[in-house]
């Protein structure tokens, strides 16, 4: 088997016996909650889609940095990676099998709290909504592994203040730059009050190279890691 | 040593060491170490913060040396997976995944390793240190000594030809000391070779006479340590003798030019001689021609722990 | 015959220390101590985020200065100039807020749990330490640093702007400020300080509290505030940095912005000392609980 399979397998193992899905859980709820109680308060008992997508987009922020951040920084700090990196499997391996069990988590809880919060805000989510979410939380759970590459011990953090400060605050902005964000693009692509004036294939391609980048932060990183 | 390990290995040295240096930051691991292994067991000996966990990595392929070069069976282990393959290294560190059992733990480790049936592997290294009975728990429940077995089972599961075992007796009890040791004897005597680090002195006694002592960063012997013993001259061989007319013997030595010191007590002497072969046979002549009766004949520093105080007192001071 | 084997104890100088012993309140400070001297150790965990706290005081402060150099320009412009001075400090409060909450990601929303996880009540309460000292100390080191962030600088600022009055009768108007900064900062410092301490009490991984606690203050926060636009504006007093910004508002006499919900001030002052109460209350429970549990020792 494949050490990246052997790898994930591990992953999702000790994701499914760990606390962390209960946390991904309790955080996954509250766009639903939210949806819920904000649809009760307006009139036409219906809550603003985009409001409650960018909720869900918010919970984008924590779930890769729990899920995939956390694990990793966790294996670097606490040297468990001796036991990976004494075998002969290529380092990025640990990156990628990482992110092979946890990204499909993360989509399932994003998927899942997007739709069942916009069926109880009364709405349908949309394909577009869905590939969106798909598209961008596999983007940020890249941007959380390599930042769990580039500083263990705080990677969960910083991965928090990627986003609170960088990604989110830069994705509003009314200019160029918002095209390094990946929520707006994802705003963008799912056509919920997108700002950046391009085509869902333009917003994809961006998601597409901001993660780019980000995985070569990450491979580049893990590869000169010393154990 | 078995007939496939020795065909395995390839001619010349397994490790090969040439003026190794790592650097952490401002801070030295090791110092232009030079130092070839060709087999058997070998302890690394040196006190905490020595070098012994660098180098044991370095030769693993956990780090890169910053100046000189290090290879194992003949290719830099950091770039080299196939080297590592034919690597087993057991951490100095406890920190494992405690959400997985042994079994699976063992298990994960064998498959990425390359091992043919990991289960079975996983299976046999596990009965070998003697988790059998523990090895569907939890890691996390485990005690020190378990967590040591475990490790010592990651990293024999997939038959490696070299095993890097750092520290492998911390922790463990002393009934599971012998076992461990009996167990590390068996593994060099069907052909492995086995690096032991340990700053416990006895450990490594108990395991073989070869050592290497770093320390500070740098090798200060290798090899045999009653040679390396013989070769420590400003220290003189101590022997005692315990024996029914100490004078007598006492005065028949001191004519002897390699004899430098007698200190004479009730019950005999201590001598302290820079030859220590010559006067072991000066002793037998003069017990023969005086007819003296020898109760008892001991050296209080032909051993490990006198070289090993020995070389690294005077870097101390 | 053999001669009777002996066995001598030798008085190595062992004696049970008798001098001077500090009192035992004084347990607490020495674990403030602690908790301070590891915050200063490395530039991620509190140097970075007071980085980040000077940065905006300047900002801020920067934007006080030039407009007090327009002051002296007619019409909407010296309206416009003299609202920047006045509204500066308070406007700023929130991005102290932000910063208090990058502070609290790396200091007091693993505190507890980090202890848990390696062992350290163990240290602690082998010794003569008891949950109280423990949980006092702990509080009164988080509430040093992150006063640092949250007070300290809302207090320059608003500093600044008594020496940028134009008469010594502003200066004597504007003099009740600096009360109302330091009871805006000590609000926000008990938020800051006391609520991420309480997560971190809530489960035994500090990777999984740290991921609790921000879900709450990003998530749960911004989620209250978004109905608090469509529901009563009260709700939004549960968004932390927001309630902070309503008491500041009140105490200032300043007018929310238009799209901006009016948080009334006794709901963001319940809002903020039932939070820290709340979270105090946990980190008692939780801390005496490990501590009954075996993890330290008797009581």
């Amino acid at each position: 088997m494949s050490p990246i399979r052997t790898l994930a397998g591990v992953s999702l193992r000790r994701m499914l016996r760990g606390r962390a899905l209960w946390v991904a859980a309790i955080v996954a709820v509250m766009p639903i909650g939210f949806a819920a109680v904000t649809a009760s308060q307006r009139e036409l008992g219906v809550a603003d889609p985009s409001d409650v997508f960018g909720f869900v987009q918010l919970m984008l922020a924590v779930l890769p940095a729990l899920l995939v951040a956390s694990p990793i920084g966790e294996d670097i700090e606490d040297r468990a990676i001796t036991y990976l990196w004494s075998r002969p499997i290529p380092r990025w391996s640990m990156l990628v099998g990482t992110l092979l069990a946890a990204v499909p988590v993360v989509w399932v809880l994003a998927i899942a709290s997007w739709c069942l919060a916009s069926l109880a805000g009364g709405n349908a989510p949309t394909l577009e909504s869905c590939i969106a979410l798909v598209l961008g939380g596999l983007a940020l759970a890249i941007v959380a592994g390599a930042i769990a590459t580039l500083a263990p011990r705080f990677g969960m953090a910083l991965t928090i203040v990627y986003m609170l400060f960088f990604d989110l605050p830069l994705g509003v902005m009314p200019a160029a730059i918002h095209n390094v964000s990946v929520t707006e693009h994802g705003r963008t692509f799912a056509d919920l009050k997108g700002i950046a004036e391009t085509t869902p294939a333009g917003a994809a391609l961006g998601i597409a190279v901001i993660a780019g980048v980000w995985a070569a932060i990450g491979l580049w990183r893990i590869s000169r890691l010393e154990a | 040593m078995s007939e496939a390990s020795a065909s395995a290995r390839p001619p010349g040295n397994l490790v090969n060491v040439d003026r190794c240096s790592k650097w952490y930051g401002q801070v030295l691991g090791i110092s232009d170490v030079s130092w070839k292994l060709a087999g058997g067991i070998v302890g690394l000996l040196g006190p905490n913060g020595a070098g012994k966990s660098t180098l044991i990595k370095l030769i693993a392929g956990l780090l890169r040396p910053s100046r000189g070069t290090l290879e194992v069976f003949g290719a830099t282990p950091f770039h080299s997976p196939e080297v590592r393959r034919r690597i087993g290294y057991a951490p100095e560190h406890e920190k494992m995944w405690d959400e997985l059992t042994a079994h699976e733990l063992v298990t994960v480790m064998a498959e990425l390793a390359g091992a043919a049936n990991p289960r079975t592997a996983a299976e046999a290294a596990l009965a070998q240190v003697g988790m059998t009975s523990a090895m569907h728990r939890r890691v996390r429940g485990f005690s020190k000594g378990m967590r040591q077995r475990t490790k010592l089972a990651t990293a024999i599961a997939h038959d490696p030809d070299l095993l890097l075992l750092d520290e492998p007796l911390t922790g463990v009890d002393p009934l599971a000391r012998i076992e461990i040791v009996e167990w590390i004897r068996a593994l060099a005597a069907a052909g492995k070779t086995v690096i032991v680090s340990s700053h416990v002195l006895y450990e490594i006694e108990a395991l073989t006479s070869e050592i290497i002592v770093i320390h500070r960063g740098q090798v200060l012997a290798e090899g045999n340590v009653y040679e390396i013993r013989k070769l420590i001259d400003r220290h003189p061989h101590r022997i005692r003798v315990e024996c029914d007319r100490p004078r007598v013997l006492a005065a028949a030595l001191a004519e002897a030019p390699h004899v430098s010191r007698i200190e004479l007590s009730d019950r005999g002497l201590l001598i302290e001689t820079r030859d220590p072969d010559r006067c072991y046979d000066l002793l037998a002549e003069i017990t023969l021609a005086k007819e003296l009766t020898i109760d008892s004949l001991a050296s209080p520093d032909n051993n490990l722990g006198a070289v090993f105080e020995y070389l690294t007192s005077e870097r101390r001071a | 015959m053999s001669a009777k084997p002996t066995g001598t104890i030798h008085d190595l100088g062992y004696r049970r220390y008798a001098g001077t012993r500090r009192s035992e309140r004084s347990r607490w400070r020495v674990i403030a101590r602690h908790q301070i001297a590891i915050a200063w150790k490395t530039w991620w965990r509190f140097k970075a985020p007071l980085g980040m706290a000077v940065i905006t005081m300047a900002i801020a402060a920067g934007m006080m200065m030039f407009a007090s150099e327009r002051k002296s320009s007619l019409g909407r412009a010296q309206i416009f100039a003299q609202r920047m001075i006045d509204t500066a400090m308070p406007e700023a409060m929130i991005w102290f807020c932000r910063v208090g909450f990058l502070a609290s990601l790396t200091l007091g929303a693993t505190v507890i749990a980090s202890d848990l996880q390696s062992g350290a009540f163990t240290f602690y309460f082998a010794r003569s330490t008891r949950p109280r000292h423990y949980v006092i100390g702990k509080l009164i080191g988080l509430i040093a640093l992150t006063s640092l962030i949250v007070v300290a600088g809302p207090l320059v600022l608003t500093i600044l702007r008594l020496g940028l009055s134009d008469t010594t009768d502003e200066l004597i108007e504007l003099l009740p400020t600096i009360p109302k900064v330091l009871a805006v900062g000590a609000l926000a410092t008990l938020a800051y300080a006391c609520v991420p301490l309480g997560f971190s009490s809530l489960l035994p991984n500090r990777r999984h509290a740290l991921a609790l606690w921000a879900a709450y203050y990003l998530i749960f926060g911004a989620m209250a505030y978004a109905l608090a636009h469509v529901a009563s504006p009260a709700i939004g007093a549960l968004d932390l940095p927001r309630a902070v910004q309503a008491v500041t508002f009140h105490l200032f006499e300043l007018e929310f912005r238009e799209r901006d919900p009016e948080i009334p001030l006794d709901a963001a002052l319940g809002s903020l000392i039932g939070h820290a109460s709340l979270a105090i209350g946990l980190v008692i429970f939780q801390v005496r609980r490990a501590h009954h549990a075996g993890v330290g020792g008797s009581s």
